[in-house]
């Protein structure tokens, strides 16, 4: 099956690719570039097997006259033998004005700034994903993307300015399923997507109710170099014949990007972090009775010596990232995840780096157990 | 009060504390730079295009390419028509 699908996306892309490189000729207009990155990881847990893996995401960009612009973007991934296709994106932009666009399709949710702006293995200044922020590594408690529609833009504030993002889309769904109950698979923090009962279900492309998510963030820029952003999201998450039709969940999210160039520390430095918070309406059902609050968060610094003179060090990154993730008490899968990582990465252009990082997770279920990592990867955007 | 008011008051609460920290280091940070109007192609560059990746060379595209990349970015960084096209102005001249 998922070759199939990978078959079909591939081919796809291809003709739509021509298609666009033709358009490109006849009409000057028009231009398209083929963008996107790609990675190969080598990870070895403490008492694991070690393990090659690998994957890249094609992105296809297309500018037509001075308002219309399209992006769209593939990915393929490797995962419990079998090669993963998916669409991570795929938006038309209308420009309303020099304040707005206007955006449909399936896009990077705006209020998850890690997947809409850090994600690629190229800006992401370590191998892996904080918690919370997507499903890898444990529960995902934000969408990575959005079906629906969106208005963003910005608006200059004397010095300077805020930006915002407003989207009504499918949203997500809840998931009570027994069967995803029993399969375990994320019972101990371990699986890529979660399913269980409680956890919200963010693949929800054929809407589960007629009731839209509402969202969006604002960020805001004390400084050129920062900007603190607050989302939100609201949307009703139950199936729409079901008892469960009126049960909301509420998302608050949080977050910080700092980045400066300092000339007393001779280098660069990178601060991020992101918080969420997300709360489910309590029940009557019998999976869903209780206090169903999570939250995630991650801080992390990174510094590159970038204007020492060394040739060797001046490639070099430090990186330190702490992340965690609190699913509720009386959940079935309640195992509560807490993690520190120390990265080096070694940038061989802007757009490539080899990244050495070693992770220590706790995983507090019914029983707290430690688990470390070693992780390297090469990463590539082009 | 029931849980439902309770945590709806409590994440309002972050929202207006996180909206007064940020008003104040508006204040602070206003004071600093120039308008954000008169900031040439230049300044707008070094400003934006490397807060989330490690700066991209003017001459790794050319001037058609900058076009799209810099409509992508405009998508990404929430940049304004006026601003994006500053930028990508300095871009072809830099190239
Ligand atoms: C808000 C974060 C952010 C800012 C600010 C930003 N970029 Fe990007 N940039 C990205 C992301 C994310 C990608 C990867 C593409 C994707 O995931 O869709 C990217 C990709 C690129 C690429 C690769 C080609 C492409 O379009 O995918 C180039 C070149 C680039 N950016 C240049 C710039 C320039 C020039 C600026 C200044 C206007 C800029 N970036 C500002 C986030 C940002």
């Amino acid at each position: 099956m998922s070759k199939l699908r990978f078959v079909l996306v591939s081919a796809l892309l291809i003709i739509f690719s021509v298609s666009i490189a033709q358009a490109q000729n006849s009409k000057q207009r028009t231009n398209f570039l083929l963008s996107g990155f790609g990675y190969t990881n080598f990870e070895k847990a403490q008492d694991g097997i070690s393990s090659f893996n690998s994957g890249f995401s094609p992105i296809f960009l297309w500018k037509s006259g001075e308002r219309l612009f399209f992006e769209g973007e593939a990915e393929f991934e490797l995962e419990d033998g079998a090669t993963n296709a998916g669409l991570e994106y795929a938006q038309m932009f209308y420009s309303l004005n020099n304040n707005m666009q206007v955006g449909v399709g399936k896009f990077l949710n705006p209020n998850n700034l890690f997947m809409e702006r850090l994600h690629p293995t190229w800006i992401n200044r370590l191998p892996n994903n904080p918690l919370g922020v997507s499903g890898h590594g444990g529960v995902a408690l934000l969408a990575t993307a959005q079906l629906g529609m969106q208005i963003k833009g910005a608006v200059p504030l004397k010095s300077s300015k805020f930006t915002y993002a407003l989207y009504i889309s499918n949203g997500p769904a809840i998931n009570i399923s027994e069967a995803a109950r029993d399969s375990g698979a994320v019972a101990d923090g371990h699986g890529e997507s979660a399913a269980a009962p409680g956890t919200l279900d963010f693949s929800n492309y054929n809407d589960n109710n007629n009731n839209k998510a509402f969202g969006g963030r604002i960020g805001l820029f004390p400084l050129p170099q920062l900007e603190i952003g607050l989302g939100f999201e609201i949307a009703n998450v139950g199936g729409e014949a079901s008892p469960l039709v009126d049960l909301q969940a509420i998302t608050n999210v949080f977050d910080l990007s700092y980045t400066r160039a300092s000339s007393l520390l001779k280098g660069q430095f990178d601060i991020r972090s992101q918080f969420i918070s997300l709360t489910i309406d309590k029940s009557d059902e019998e999976q869903l009775n209780y206090k169903n609050e999570s939250s995630s968060g991650y801080g992390q610094i990174a510094y590159r010596p970038n204007k020492i003179a060394n040739r060797l060090l001046k490639n070099c990154e430090f990186v330190f990232r702490y992340d965690y993730l609190d699913l509720p008490e009386f959940a079935y899968l309640n195992s509560d995840l807490q993690r520190t990582t120390f990265g080096l990465n070694y940038w061989l252009a802007p757009n490539s780096a080899i990244k050495f990082a070693f992770e220590n997770k706790t995983i507090k279920g019914h029983e707290e157990e430690t688990e470390s990592m070693f992780i390297t990867q090469f990463a590539l955007g082009f | 009060m029931n849980g439902k008011t309770e945590r709806r008051l409590k994440s309002s609460s972050l929202i207006a504390g996180g909206i007064f920290l940020i008003f104040i280091l508006f204040i602070i940070g206003c004071a600093t730079t120039m308008p954000q109007k008169q900031k040439t192609g230049a300044m707008l560059w070094g400003e934006n295009c490397n807060r989330c990746h490690n700066v991209r060379t003017p001459s790794e595209f050319e001037d058609a390419q900058w076009d799209v990349v810099v409509s992508h970015m405009r998508t990404r960084a929430n940049l304004t028509a006026n601003e994006a096209e500053k930028i990508v102005g300095f871009l072809k001249v830099a190239n």
